[in-house]
């Protein structure tokens, strides 16, 4: 009896007493009885407490000790694990209709996670598909850019012909978006040629809708008005440009424009009449330069005043005289050390600096510095660069 | 139809009747210990009349044709497994059959490991010693054979009547 007193002690203390002992030693069949059955007792608890530890460890993978009526909530706690345990890996795989139900508050919270899967995987089909049309739409966007591209550089004028009739001349056009709203302009005329940059609001594919109606008002403009006088031609592009936006009107949508620097080489005179909207002309003559500035009034622009007389300046042609036009984008664009704009000081020095080499040498240099300049800066405006020698 | 004489299984879904036109004022529920007198009554019966196995045998064979028409016709068996067992456990738990949850499930080997938790058949029985579902042995075991095509051996391994809480199944392939 004492043997069964200290072993249901020991059991009532959590401990597991040694029972190998217990139950084989008595002549009293009923004392033997209890002895077996306290034996029973204490083994069914060391393995209920040896399955209980593994549990509360998180040990799923310990098989529980069969016939062992101790263990039958925990059995049941184990078999709420490993499914929970199942559903979880199927979230993990991908499928979001799992739902806990047996677990209180860990359900909640389970479920709402899962909820909030599925709200996500949504938003991500969404965004897949919005991507994809996206996508889809900015190929379109390019590919329509790039053909446009094409009939732009077509509409410039014809290498050929500028080569025919200037000889010794470079072109630097960069459009900051494959096409962009800074043209250039050749037109051979009696005695000479007319030459211009000319620079059209916005860049990109406004741009370039731009510089098809400032094309051919140009063209219009010199057809009405005559090449001879190149303020008389700005001030006709001013009227045609206002009319075709419509920009006669307060109440136009639009108030876009451009700015030009214009010039008329005229060889039987030995001159050249220079004409600027917010263009000016650089004229070297040997290492020296001069800025001739254009006027400050811009063309087309509702502000732009349709009865401004633009000034002619005249020049003699002189043999190693080279001249040279730029749109802002040149003089505007930031760079070097401390991120300031190139600027017309910086580019007169350049023209300065590489005065004795030729017009294609000259584009190769200014290709050069200006990439060196802009280092990781990106391309903020069109430039466009005209250097010719007569 | 239901007394012809037979020596091949005859049970349909349709057999099951109209359930919503015979019962307008009683409706389609009743109470376990209904479902339970009619099953304990009827493996008294047989056990009494053949033997303990033959009694066992009857309930697997009719749980598995129960089974296998229950696939059938309230199931989807074209959905993948992870979806298919999502609505199997649906359908129990809205039928009040049981809550199924898987504890294992070996794909590669088909072998799985089952939990019914309020078990129709047995739980809050008073504990024997013995597992009691043969019924449901073959229940689960129809169910798989509609839905992948095979034959499956289901065995009880823990029960309300062997003391646990919740019944517990290894599902395998028949050999």
């Amino acid at each position: 009896m004492d043997e069964v007193i200290q072993a249901l002690t020991a059991l009532a203390r959590g401990r597991t007493p040694a029972f190998d002992t217990i139950g084989e030693d008595s002549d009293d069949e009923e004392v033997k009885e209890l002895k077996q059955a306290v034996g029973l007792l204490v083994k069914s608890f060391a393995d209920a407490s040896d399955f209980i530890s593994s549990l509360a460890q998180g040990r799923l993978d310990v098989e529980p000790p069969p016939k062992n009526l101790l263990i039958s909530p925990f059995k049941q706690l184990r078999s709420i694990l490993l499914h929970l345990t199942w559903q979880t890996i199927q979230v993990a795989n991908g499928d979001l209709n799992q739902r806990v139900d047996f677990l209180g508050e860990f359900s909640d919270g389970f479920n709402s996670m899962v909820d909030s899967l599925k709200e996500k995987r949504v938003v991500e089909e969404e965004l897949r598909r919005t991507h994809s049309e996206l996508v889809e739409a900015n190929e379109n966007i390019l590919a329509a850019i790039q053909y446009a591209s094409i009939i732009q550089t077509a509409f410039l004028p014809n290498m050929p012909v500028m080569e025919a009739e200037l000889g010794d001349f470079f072109v630097l056009w960069n459009p900051k978006d494959v096409i962009g709203g800074d043209i250039y302009v050749f037109r051979p005329v009696p005695n000479g040629f007319l030459i211009a940059v000319i620079d059209c609001t916005g860049h990109s594919v406004p741009g370039a809708f731009m510089t098809m109606l400032a094309g051919s008002n140009f063209d219009r403009a010199v057809d009405e008005v005559g090449h001879a006088v190149p303020g008389l031609v700005l001030k006709r592009m001013n009227m045609l440009m206002k009319n075709s936006l419509n920009q006669t009107l307060a109440e136009s949508p639009s108030d876009d424009g451009l700015d030009i620097g214009l010039c008329f080489v005229d060889r039987k005179k030995g001159e050249l009449v220079f004409s600027g909207a917010r263009i000016s002309l650089f004229h070297a003559v040997g290492e020296t330069v001069h800025e001739i500035k254009g006027d400050r009034q811009s063309i087309g622009y509702k502000s732009s005043d349709v009865n401004y007389d633009y000034v002619n300046h005249r020049i003699d042609l002189t043999t190693d005289a080279a001249f040279y036009m730029t749109t802002d984008g040149l003089l505007d664009q930031v760079g070097g050390p401390h991120g300031f704009s190139y600027g017309k000081r910086r580019f007169k020095e350049f023209l300065h600096r590489h005065a004795g080499l030729s017009p294609a040498e000259q584009k190769y240099a200014l290709e050069h510095a200006l990439r060196a300049f802009m280092g990781d800066e990106s391309q903020l405006d069109d430039i466009t660069v005209l250097g010719f020698k007569v | 139809m239901f007394k012809e004489e037979r020596t091949t299984h005859g049970f349909q879904w349709e057999d099951l009747g109209d359930i919503q036109l015979g019962r307008p004022k009683l409706g389609p529920m009743t109470l376990v210990s209904v479902y339970r007198l009619m099953q304990y009554t009827l493996r008294d019966v047989l056990a009494t009349k053949y033997d303990i196995d033959t009694a066992n045998a009857v309930l697997v064979e009719a749980g598995t044709l129960a089974g296998y028409a229950f696939c059938k016709n309230v199931l989807d068996v074209r959905l993948d497994f992870d979806a298919f067992v999502a609505d199997l456990q649906s359908k129990l738990k809205a039928m009040q059959i049981g809550i199924l949850r898987i504890e294992r499930a070996d794909m590669d080997k088909m072998e799985f490991s089952l939990t019914v938790e309020e078990d129709l058949d047995c739980s809050g029985l008073p504990m024997s010693d013995e597992t009691v579902c043969d019924y449901d042995e073959g229940f689960i075991a129809g169910i798989f054979n509609a839905y992948t095509g095979k034959e499956f051996e289901v065995k009880e391994v823990d029960c309300w009547a062997s003391g646990d809480r919740v019944c517990r199944f290894s599902v395998k392939p028949k050999l």
